[in-house]
């Protein structure tokens, strides 16, 4: 399994003409910097010159890097993919212990409305057909379908789902919650409480303590 | 209070509000507000941008109109008056497909996540949205609790919270990948148990 906490973070950086294996360190930095300039500022209002500044690099430095404000965007996204990976363990675990690892991963998130902010706005935007973060959106969303289905699969073979509890079903289901659930906290943080209000979908599935 | 009129406003006026509202709702519903441009819009309505300000004022006012707009719609829906109880609930789960349904999901699913930034136009719009949503399918849960509807010991606000943020993450993964979702029937997994009657 750990190839596969790889491969949330493989399958969607993109990769500019070789620089990344070069210069790793500089692209995190970048992205440090990005992470702390759309947080404060919002992406929008966030420039790609207050980002180059806060690495302490020439715009066209930061360009050389990352060839526009979306390639950044996209990078700082696959980084926060990339935590919320570590935290649910690595090896990213199986079965339950992953679907375990989805409610620790929203306890975590509400620590950091900033970037929930950010992955709403940009998901949303990235639904639309021509916009260039979809195809990202896309290969993300299938990739968690996929990996939460087989959670829930192992589950069932080891006698944790109740009877009848169809994985696909409660695989969108889980999915749907959580974001819908980002939304609904972000404008109302003290009234929503994303991490139990997913417990309280969880548990009546399974046999066991969630 | 008195309407004032835009200069030059005429019997036309209702019926070209109308199409620019069509319009907005168009370009509003792929592009978000951020990324609308009203030249866009006035070109799809037919008109110039001067003359499309001459009935909205901003990017912004337009957005409001086209939201109000959605909400009329949306509450001629429900019926007048609106169902209570259970019937509120069943009415919310079986949305009636229309040609215009895409749209209207499309520009749901973008204004309320721009909108959560606190600097957009209708940030506090959406926040009341949500609360009075939230607030009527609470009571529906109430009023169904209170006939012997819901299970003992299901919790009606958060029931309320589960099943919005769950229509509204369902109509996500439609517009991403339509062949894969069944909203309706996922809602009635979800609902069907907290129930002593059929949904």
């Amino acid at each position: 399994m750990r190839a596969q906490a790889r491969l949330w973070l493989v399958t969607t950086v993109a990769r500019t003409r070789g620089e990344y294996a070069k210069t790793p360190e500089r692209r995190q930095q970048i992205v440090n910097a990005a992470v702390e300039v759309f947080s404060s500022a919002g992406y929008r209002k966030g420039s790609l010159r207050d980002v180059a500044d806060k690495a302490g690099l020439s715009q066209p430095g930061l360009l050389h890097h990352f060839p526009s404000k979306e390639r950044l965007l996209e990078a700082v996204l696959t980084w926060r993919d990339d935590v919320t990976a570590q935290l649910m363990g690595e090896p990213l675990p199986e079965g339950l212990d992953f679907l375990r690892g989805l409610v620790r991963a929203a306890e975590h998130n509400a620590t950091t409305p900033e970037l929930v902010e950010l992955h709403v706005i940009v998901s949303a935007e990235g639904t639309s057909e021509d916009h260039p973060l979809r195809d990202y959106f896309v290969r993300r969303y299938v990739y968690l379908f996929d990996v939460t289905r087989q959670a829930f699969l192992r589950a069932a073979a080891e006698g944790q789902l109740q009877p009848g509890v169809d994985c696909a079903s409660a695989t969108r289901t889980l999915i749907a919650l959580m974001d819908g659930l980002q939304i609904q906290w972000l404008l109302d943080r003290d009234g929503v409480d994303m991490a139990g209000d997913l417990r309280r979908y969880l548990q009546p599935l399974l046999t066991v303590e969630l | 209070m008195t309407t004032r009129r835009p200069r030059g406003a005429s019997a036309r006026t209702p019926v070209r509000r109308q199409e620019i509202v069509r319009a907005g709702l168009a370009v509003f519903s792929s592009s978000g507000f951020h990324g609308a441009s009203l030249r866009d819009i006035a070109g799809r309505a037919g008109l110039s941008q001067a003359g499309l300000l001459h009935h909205y004022a901003s990017k912004a006012d337009l957005l409001k109109a086209v939201l109000a707009w959605r909400d009329d719609g949306s509450r001629q829906q429900l019926g007048e008056p609106p169902p209570e109880g259970l019937d509120l609930i069943r009415r919310l789960v079986a949305r009636p497909a229309s040609a215009q349904i895409l749209e209207l999901v499309r520009l749901h699913v973008i204004i309320s996540a721009e909108a959560v930034a606190a600097g957009h136009p209708v940030h506090g719009y959406v926040r009341e949205r949500q609360a009075s949503v939230l607030d009527t399918v609470r009571q529906a849960f109430e009023r169904a609790a209170a006939r012997g509807e819901l299970r003992p010991g299901v919790d009606c606000a958060a029931s309320a919270r589960a099943l919005v943020a769950l229509m509204d993450g369902l109509q996500v993964q439609w517009l991403l990948r339509p062949d894969q979702a069944d909203i309706t029937g996922d809602v009635r997994r979800c609902l069907q148990p907290l129930l002593t009657v059929e949904l």
